[in-house]
C-alpha cells in the first residue's frame, strides 16, 4: 500500500512536469505575444493613433519579458521559480500571480463542488431508476434528457434562465450577475449564506447540467453492470427479496465506479468555466485564465494550469484511494 | 491622460424620437439644453449613479492602464492641469490658475492654484507634476505606449512649488493637449519603491473630484465625493459632481448589462447599435430613459479597409477606386445598422473643420466600378465571369479580428457585391493580437478595422511615408510626397484655421488616391435613466456626465 | 440466413426503429445535400430549393426575414436561405464528425494496441501522455488553440482528436491485456507466429467488435463540440455553412429572429438524439451480457 501510493505520488509529478512542459511550450509557440496586447486599445478593432513601438522600446519590453531568450531557457527560468512556489509577476498588472489566483480560487471551487453535489444528488437516483427499469418508459425519458443535457450548448441555457427568471420581463427572482449583493458587508450571517444562494442558483444550474449528465449516464450504466455479477445472481437465487437485492448488492456495488468519476470531472469544472463565468458576472478562475490568455499573460496562465492540473491530479489520486478502501479486491500493485 | 480618446466636438443630431419624449415642446437644441439644466430644478447632492464597466479594470494607475475600463474610473480620481471647457472648447486651467507659452513655442510655464491636496491631504505642488512626467518617460515604467508619445518632451523644470516649466523639442500644435490632460500623481505614494507594483494602483489616492472607496474584484468599484474637492471654490467647477457616490457595476456580457439597465441595477450605459434601435426602441424603455445618438467632430472613430500599397494588385489608383464604389455602404447601413451610421469620406469625420467641407461619400455604383476597372486594363473573363489582367484573375484576401458580428456582416456583403461585378475576394479572420501581429508584418493583402477618435486628431501618424517602415501607423505602405508635406506644415501651423486649410487640401489628396476604403463613422449611443437632469448633450461636447445632477425628490440612493 | 436477419429486425423495439430510421435519414441529408439546396444554375441538378449555402443578393434580398414559402426557414444575417445553410451545415458537421471519430478510432487503436501488446516501458510512457491530455483544461485549450490558429477544419481536426482518441485507446489497451493471456494468443505464438501477424490477426480483429459501439455517441458528442465551438466564433471560417454559425446567429438575434433558433437547433438536437439512442440500441444489442435481459 505504502510503495503503491509513494509510486503513485512520484507518477503524479511526472504527469505534473509534463502538462506544464507541453502547456508553457504552446503557449510560447502560439502567435501573438505580450508586445502585441501593449498596442491593444479596443478589442473591436480599433487602435489608438499612436500605437506603435520604437525598436528601442520593442527591445527593451522584450527583456522585460524575457522574450528574447530561447524558449527552453525560459522553461527553465519558470521551473526554477516553481520549484520555490514562486509563480511570478502578471504581465498585466505586475500583482504577483499567486495572489490573483488565491482572489479566484475561492469562488471557483465553492461553484465547482456545489455542481458535482447537486449533479449526484439528482444524477444518482435518475440513473438508477432508469438502471433498475431497463427499456421502460422512466428510461427512455432519462435517455432522451441526458442527452438534451448534452447537446443543449450551455450559452442557451444560460441566456434563457438569465431572461425568464432574472431579466425582469417575465420573472423577476433571481439577481443576473455577480455572487453577492451591494449591502453584503452589512448582513447578517444567515443573510449572507441566503444572498449568496440566491446568487449561486441560476450559475450553479448551468454548471451542473454537463456533469449531471455524465453521472447519470454513469450510474445507469454501472447499476446495470452490477447487476449482471454472478454474486447478483446468487443473491436471487438464495431467494432474497428483489428489493433487498437491489439495494444491499447492486447498488452498493454500483456506487465504486462512480467515485473515480467524481476526480475525473474536476478538470472540466475548473477549465470550462470560462463561459458560464462571463454570462453570470462571476470573477472565477476560469475566466481569469480566458483574460490572460487573451493578454498574453504567460505568468498567470502557466499557473492556471498548473493549478488547475494539481488540483484534478489530486481529485484522481484522491478517488482512487478511495476505490481501494472501498473495495478490496482491486490490486493496485499488478497495474 | 483624460479624454486622448473621448469624443469632444460634437454635432448633435438625436435620434428624434427619443429627443421629442423628453422635450414635449421643442426641438431645437440649444432651447432643450437650456430647458434641461432650468435652475428651479434644485439638485440633491446625495444620490448615487451607478454606471457599467464590461469588464475588471486590470490596474487603476493613470499612467499603466491600457484599458478603458480603467480610464472610465480613473477620470474621476486624479486631475490634470488643464481642461477643456465643453461649451465653448477653449482651454481652461484646472489644478493650473494660469500658463504661458513661450514666443518660439519650446517652453509652457504653468502656474498651480494654492493650496490644493490629495486625498491624503499632502499638499499638491510642482515636485508631483514633474515626478509625474519622469515616470511616462521612465523606460523601467510599464507604459511603452505613451513614451511614444511624449517623445517630444524634452525635461520639466520646477521653479518655484507652484511653478513649473516644460521643455520641449518641437512646435506642435497638439503639445498643449499632450502637457495639460496628463493626470498628475502624488509622488509621496507613487514614488515610493517599485511604481509597476505599487500598492496603490489599487487603492489610488489622486486629488480629484472622488476619493476612491472600494474595488471588489470583478464585481464593482466605488468612489465617494472628495468633500475637500478644491474644485468647490472655482466657480467653473463648483456645480459639477453632483453625486454622492459613483458605482462602476462589471458585468461581463452585454446582454445581461442591458437587462440590468432595464431592472434598474444600473442608470446609464452606451448600448450597441443593435440593443438601441431594437430592444431598446420600446414604449417602457421611453418611459423610464433619455436615448440619444449623436456625432461628434473628434468622432468616436471610422471604420475603413485598407488595401496593401505595396502589392502591384493594388498600384493602380482606378483599383482603388472601383473598389470603393464596389462597396454597397447605404444598402449595409439600411440593412444593418439600422441607418444609424454616417458615411465616412475621409480621415476626419465629416462634421469636422478638418474635413474638406466638398467631399461627398462615394456611393454604391457597379457600372463605374467596372469602367475603372477596365480603364485600369481588366477584362472579365467569360468563362468565368471573373476579371483578369496578364492572365490573372482579380482575387485578394480581406483579413480582420474576429469575434465581430458586425464585421463578418459587412465582410459577406462585401464579398457577395465585388462578385457580382466580378471580384473574387476570399474573407479570413484573426483573434486580435494574432492580427495585430499580421498587420505589422505586412502580411496581408486587404485589412478591415477602424481608428479610434482623438481630440484634435493628427492624421501624421497613420498616413506620413516615415511612419510605413514598422514604427508606425502607416501600415498599408502609403507614400505621397504632397501628402507628406502638408502633414509637416500642419503640425508646426498653430493658427488653426490655417491648419484646417492645409488638412482640407491633405482630405482632398486622399479622397482621390483612395488608399483606404472608408466605411462609417461609428455614432455615439447612450441610454440614461430620465432621474438625472443636465444630461443631454452640450454644444460641443459629449455627454459631460460631472454636469448630471439628481432633483430634490427624484433621489434614488441617499446616503445617510 | 436472411429470414433470421428478417426476424431479428422484427425483434427490435420501436425506437430502435425511429432512431435508426432518423439516423439513415441525416446521412441522406449529408450525401444529398448538394440535391437539396443549391443554386438552380448548376446544370442537371433539380434541387429541391433554389438556393445555395453562400448564394444571396444583398440587394434583393432582406435580411432576418420570417419563413415564407420562397425561404421555408427564413433568411439570415445577410439574407441567405436558413434552409440551405442548415442543410449544408448538417452535412459538414456529419461528414467532419466521421472524419474526426475514424482519426481518433485509428490512432487510439494503435496506440493502445502497442501498449496492450508490449506493456513494460511503452505502456508507462503512453500511459502518462494520457494522463497529461488527460488532466489538461481541455476545452480550454482547444479554445486557446482555435482562438490563436487559422480557423479551419484542418485545425479542428487536430483539436478535436487531441483528446478525443484517448478512450479508444484505453479500452483497445485492456482489451489486449485481456486477450494477450487467452488460449488462441498463446496457442498461435507456440505455433510460432510472428508477433506483428498475432498483432493484426489475432488481437486486433477480436478487440474491435466492441469498439465500434462507441461510434454513434462519438459523432454525437463530436458533432455537439463542433456546434459549440463554432457557436462561440471558433469553429469554421466565416462563411462556411455550420449549425453552430446560425445559432450564434441566434444568440445575436434571438429576440426578433426565432427561426434561426428553432431550425438549427431542433434538428441539432434530433441529429444528436437519434445518435446516441440508436448507439444505446446497438450497445444492446452487442453486448452479450444483456442480451438474455
Amino acid at each position: 500500500m505504502q510503495t503503491y501510493i509513494l509510486k503513485r505520488i512520484l507518477l503524479m509529478l511526472v504527469t505534473l512536469w509534463g502538462i506544464t512542459f507541453v502547456s508553457f511550450v504552446m503557449l510560447q509557440l502560439t502567435p501573438g505575444s505580450p508586445l502585441e496586447m501593449k498596442l491593444m486599445q479596443d478589442k473591436n478593432g480599433g487602435l489608438g493613433d499612436k500605437s506603435a513601438l520604437t525598436p528601442e522600446t520593442r527591445a527593451l519590453l522584450e527583456a522585460q519579458y524575457h522574450l528574447d531568450k530561447p524558449i527552453l531557457v525560459r522553461y527553465v527560468l519558470w521551473l526554477k521559480d516553481i520549484a520555490r512556489l514562486d509563480f511570478g509577476e502578471s504581465f498585466a498588472d505586475h500583482r504577483p500571480v499567486i495572489e490573483k489566483i488565491y482572489e479566484r480560487l475561492p469562488v471557483s471551487l465553492i461553484f465547482g463542488l456545489t455542481s458535482i453535489v447537486v449533479s449526484l444528488l439528482i444524477g444518482l437516483p435518475l440513473g438508477l431508476l432508469s438502471g433498475a427499469f431497463q427499456n421502460s418508459f422512466i428510461d427512455r425519458f432519462t435517455a432522451i434528457a441526458v442527452v438534451a443535457m448534452y447537446s443543449m450548448p450551455v450559452y442557451v441555457i444560460g441566456i434563457l434562465l438569465l431572461t425568464f427568471f432574472g431579466g425582469g420581463d417575465f420573472f423577476n427572482w433571481f439577481p443576473i450577475y455577480g455572487i453577492q449583493s451591494d449591502d453584503y458587508a452589512n448582513l447578517s450571517m444567515m443573510g449572507k449564506i441566503l444572498d449568496r444562494v440566491h446568487h449561486f442558483i441560476l450559475p450553479c444550474i448551468c454548471y451542473s447540467i454537463g456533469s449531471l449528465a455524465f453521472i447519470t449516464q454513469q450510474q445507469r450504466a454501472s447499476i446495470l453492470e452490477a447487476l449482471h455479477q454472478d454474486y447478483i445472481r446468487t443473491a436471487r437465487a438464495k431467494g432474497l427479496p428483489e428489493l433487498s437485492v437491489f439495494i444491499k448488492h447492486a447498488f452498493r456495488n454500483s456506487l465504486i465506479p462512480i467515485i473515480t468519476i467524481i476526480g475525473a470531472l474536476i478538470p472540466s469544472i475548473l477549465g470550462g468555466a470560462v463561459i458560464i463565468e462571463t454570462m453570470f458576472s462571476i470573477p472565477g478562475l476560469g475566466l481569469l485564465a480566458w483574460e490572460s490568455l487573451l493578454q498574453r499573460d504567460y505568468p498567470t496562465i502557466m499557473a492556471n494550469f498548473t493549478i488547475s492540473a494539481f488540483l484534478s491530479l489530486l481529485g484522481i489520486f484522491v478517488s482512487d484511494l478511495l476505490y481501494m478502501i472501498v473495495d478490496p479486491r482491486i490490486d493496485f500493485e499488478g497495474r | 491622460m483624460r479624454n486622448f480618446y473621448r469624443s469632444f466636438f460634437i454635432l448633435i443630431s438625436i435620434s428624434s424620437l427619443s429627443f421629442i419624449s423628453c422635450n414635449r415642446s421643442n426641438n431645437s437644441t440649444s432651447d432643450a439644453t437650456s430647458e434641461m439644466s432650468a435652475t428651479n430644478l434644485q439638485p440633491v447632492k446625495n444620490d448615487w449613479m451607478v454606471s457599467w464597466l464590461a469588464a475588471n479594470p486590470t490596474t487603476l494607475n493613470p499612467i499603466l492602464k491600457t484599458d478603458a475600463y480603467a480610464s472610465a474610473v480613473v477620470d474621476w480620481l486624479f486631475d490634470s492641469l488643464i481642461r477643456f471647457d465643453p461649451k465653448t472648447a477653449q482651454p481652461e486651467g484646472r489644478l493650473a490658475e494660469s500658463w504661458e507659452v513661450s514666443k518660439d513655442g519650446l517652453t509652457y510655464d504653468f502656474t498651480l492654484r494654492p493650496g490644493i491636496t490629495f486625498h491624503d491631504g499632502h499638499p499638491l505642488t510642482t515636485e508631483d507634476v514633474k515626478f509625474t512626467f519622469d515616470t511616462i518617460k521612465n523606460p523601467k515604467v510599464d507604459a511603452a505606449h505613451l513614451q511614444n508619445y511624449f517623445a517630444s518632451l524634452k525635461s520639466v523644470e520646477v521653479l518655484s512649488p507652484l511653478k513649473v516649466r516644460f521643455h520641449l523639442k518641437e512646435i506642435y500644435y497638439r503639445n498643449l493637449i499632450m502637457l495639460g490632460l496628463v493626470d498628475i500623481m502624488p509622488k509621496h505614494i507613487y514614488g515610493v519603491g517599485d511604481f509597476n507594483k505599487n500598492a496603490a494602483n489599487r487603492k489610488p489616492i489622486g486629488s480629484g473630484p472622488y476619493v476612491f472607496k472600494s474595488w471588489d474584484n470583478g464585481q464593482s468599484v466605488e468612489l465617494v465625493r472628495n468633500k475637500n474637492y478644491f474644485g468647490n471654490q472655482v466657480e467653473k467647477l463648483k456645480n459639477l459632481y453632483n453625486f454622492e457616490r459613483l458605482v462602476f457595476r462589471i458585468i461581463t456580457e452585454p446582454s445581461v448589462a442591458l437587462m440590468a439597465l432595464k431592472k434598474g441595477d444600473i442608470d446609464a450605459m452606451e448600448p450597441t447599435t443593435r440593443q438601441y434601435y431594437s430592444e431598446l426602441a420600446t414604449p417602457e424603455v421611453e418611459k423610464k430613459f433619455y436615448r440619444f445618438r449623436y456625432d461628434t467632430a473628434d468622432g468616436n472613430g471610422h471604420g475603413f479597409i485598407g488595401w496593401n500599397l505595396r502589392l502591384p494588385l493594388f498600384q493602380s489608383k482606378e483599383v482603388r477606386q472601383a473598389l470603393a464604389y464596389a462597396m454597397p455602404r447605404e444598402e449595409i447601413n439600411k440593412k444593418i445598422y439600422f441607418n444609424s451610421r454616417t458615411l465616412a469620406v475621409g480621415t476626419f469625420p465629416k462634421v469636422s473643420p478638418k474635413s474638406e467641407p466638398s467631399l461627398q461619400p462615394i456611393p454604391y455604383d457597379s457600372a463605374k466600378a467596372k469602367a475603372l476597372l477596365e480603364k485600369a486594363g481588366w477584362k472579365i473573363n467569360p468563362a468565368t465571369g471573373i476579371f483578369e489582367k496578364d492572365g490573372k484573375k482579380f482575387s485578394f484576401e480581406l483579413l480582420f479580428g474576429a469575434g465581430n458580428s458586425d464585421s463578418e456582416r459587412v465582410a459577406l456583403i462585401y464579398q457577395q457585391a465585388l462578385k457580382q461585378i466580378g471580384i473574387e475576394m476570399n474573407i479570413r479572420t484573426l483573434e486580435w493580437t494574432v492580427f495585430v501581429k499580421q498587420m505589422q508584418a505586412f502580411k496581408f493583402d486587404a485589412l478591415m478595422m477602424g481608428w479610434g477618435g482623438a481630440l484634435d486628431m493628427d492624421p501624421y501618424q497613420i498616413w506620413h511615408s516615415s511612419q510605413a517602415n514598422g514604427e508606425g501607423s502607416n501600415f498599408i505602405g502609403f507614400k505621397n510626397p504632397e501628402a507628406d508635406k502638408l502633414m509637416e506644415q500642419a503640425r508646426v501651423t498653430l493658427d488653426p484655421n490655417k491648419r484646417n486649410k492645409l488638412y482640407h487640401q491633405f482630405s482632398k489628396i486622399l479622397a482621390e488616391e483612395a488608399p483606404y476604403l472608408f466605411l462609417f463613422e461609428v455614432p455615439s449611443l447612450f441610454v440614461g435613466s430620465k432621474r438625472f437632469q443636465g444630461i443631454l448633450p452640450v454644444p460641443l461636447m459629449g455627454l459631460d456626465s460631472a454636469a448630471w445632477f439628481t432633483p430634490k425628490g427624484m433621489e434614488k440612493y441617499k446616503e445617510q | 440466413m436472411f429470414s433470421n436477419g428478417i426476424k431479428f429486425l422484427k425483434r427490435l423495439p420501436t425506437l430502435t426503429w425511429i432512431s435508426g430510421g432518423l439516423v439513415l435519414i441525416f446521412i441522406f441529408i449529408a450525401l444529398f445535400a448538394p440535391w437539396l439546396a443549391n443554386e438552380s444554375k448548376s446544370s442537371g441538378i433539380f434541387p429541391l430549393v433554389k438556393f445555395g449555402p453562400e448564394s444571396v443578393d444583398i440587394f434583393k434580398s432582406e435580411f432576418l426575414a420570417a419563413p415564407t414559402a420562397e425561404h421555408i426557414f427564413g433568411t439570415d444575417y445577410v439574407g441567405r436561405d436558413v434552409f440551405a445553410r442548415l442543410v449544408h451545415g448538417l452535412k459538414n458537421s456529419i461528414f467532419f464528425a466521421f472524419g474526426v471519430v475514424a482519426v481518433c478510432m485509428i490512432i487510439g487503436t494503435l496506440l493502445g494496441g502497442a501498449m496492450g501488446f508490449f506493456g513494460g516501458k511503452i505502456d508507462l510512457f503512453f500511459s502518462r501522455i494520457m494522463e497529461i491530455i488527460g488532466n489538461f483544461p481541455i476545452f480550454l485549450l482547444q479554445l486557446t488553440l482555435l482562438a490563436f490558429l487559422d480557423q479551419g477544419y484542418g485545425v479542428l481536426l487536430f483539436v478535436m482528436t487531441l483528446a478525443g482518441w484517448i478512450p479508444y485507446c484505453r479500452f483497445v489497451r485492456a482489451e489486449f491485456f485481456r486477450l494477450r493471456n487467452q488460449e488462441f494468443v498463446q496457442a498461435a505464438a507456440a505455433l510460432g507466429s510472428s508477433k506483428l501477424r498475432i498483432f493484426f490477426k489475432h488481437l486486433l480483429p477480436n478487440s474491435l467488435t466492441p469498439l465500434f459501439i462507441f461510434v454513434p455517441f462519438d459523432l454525437s458528442s463530436t458533432i455537439i463540440v463542433l456546434g459549440a465551438l463554432s457557436f462561440l466564433g471558433f469553429g469554421e471560417p466565416v462563411n462556411v455553412a455550420s449549425v453552430g454559425e446560425l445559432l450564434k446567429q441566434a444568440k445575436e438575434h434571438f429576440r426578433e429572429a426565432w427561426w434561426l433558433a428553432v431550425f438549427p437547433g431542433g434538428f441539432l438536437f434530433l441529429l444528436t438524439l437519434s445518435l446516441a439512442l440508436f448507439g444505446s440500441a446497438l450497445r444492446d444489442l452487442l453486448d452479450p451480457r444483456q442480451v438474455n435481459n
